[in-house]
């Protein structure tokens, strides 16, 4: 069956089922979106290294809550030479469906902010 | 931090207005009563501070609607959310760029707003063989070009000034 969502402030979603609730933190959310910014090509942590896997990536991410919908706001920096709006998109597209499939949670946005460029990409 | 500027300056223009009514009603008299400063020393001192401070109030509202500007002409809108680049990034793309057509020349960047587009302005050193004319046109070109090809950002004016020219060897 397909579970009924409801969102709580602390708790971002509660999908219901017959055999009780099951809650996805924020945390997890967050994790989750950071895994799947790391497998965008072109894309860094605010410090110019890749992006940390676990739940360090938590840092970089920001995810909200409204009426059951999910935000996500990430924090990158991407590599010298690439079309920004191009990884960005990219980014927001891979992130939307990963947190989608995992948690079946909608995801209302990801907005993504650029904070720099890292010329790490044409040394590797 | 443009909200911290709004309020840092609305807080400069009451303390302004406040300056400003000392100086002009009796609060001297009030106040200062029998002290050795004059009740018109008093109010000409706090003349000049409300003008101070209106001036600080002054420089944090242009600060703050500069970066309001920028803030809107560094935002990009998405099909699945928004984009913001910060003034940072494109500081470090026109660094890059810069770096490729001139190699090691010491440069200044800043970024205006220009509506809901963007100007860049660029202070440089020119080799002193250059044709100055020929290479800041071309410098021009690339930077508005390639900036907004790189960011999707509308660059509708690239200022270049030539603020000195460099020895090779």
């Amino acid at each position: 069956m397909k579970p009924e969502r409801t969102s709580r402030s602390n708790r971002p979603e509660e999908p219901e089922e017959e055999a009780g609730k099951i809650s996805v933190a924020k945390e997890v959310i967050a994790t989750i979106a950071g895994l799947a910014a790391s497998e965008v090509p072109g894309v860094y942590s605010p410090k110019g290294e890749p992006l940390p896997q676990g739940s360090a990536v938590q840092r970089y991410v920001h995810t909200e809550l409204l009426e059951g919908r999910v935000r996500i706001a990430l924090s990158v920096v991407i590599g010298y030479g690439r079309v920004l709006p191009e990884v960005a998109q990219e980014l927001q597209e891979k992130v939307k469906t990963e947190v989608e499939r995992l948690t079946t949670l909608p995801v209302e946005a990801v907005d993504v902010e650029v904070v720099g460029i890292v010329e790490a990409e044409e040394r590797s | 931090m443009t909200f911290v500027l709004w309020l840092e300056a609305l807080l400069l223009l009451a303390c302004a207005a406040l300056s400003a009514l000392g100086a002009s009603l009796y609060l001297p008299e009030v106040v200062v009563g029998g002290s050795a400063a004059s009740p018109l020393t008093v109010r000409v001192g706090l003349g000049v501070l409300a003008a101070v401070f209106l001036v600080a109030s002054g420089i944090c509202m242009a600060v703050a609607v500069r970066r309001a500007g920028l803030a809107q002409a560094l935002a990009l809108s998405a099909p699945k959310g928004l984009i913001f680049i910060t003034p940072r990034t494109v500081s470090q793309l026109v660094v890059g760029l810069l770096a490729e057509e001139l190699g090691e020349t010491p440069f200044q960047v800043a970024l205006l707003p220009k509506g809901k587009a963007l100007a860049l302005r660029v202070s440089l050193r020119l080799p002193a063989e250059a044709s100055i004319p020929s290479l800041a046109e071309r410098l021009q070109e690339v930077l508005s070009t390639e900036v907004a090809r790189r960011t999707g950002l509308e660059v509708q004016e690239v200022q270049v000034l030539v603020n000195g020219a460099t020895l090779r060897g």
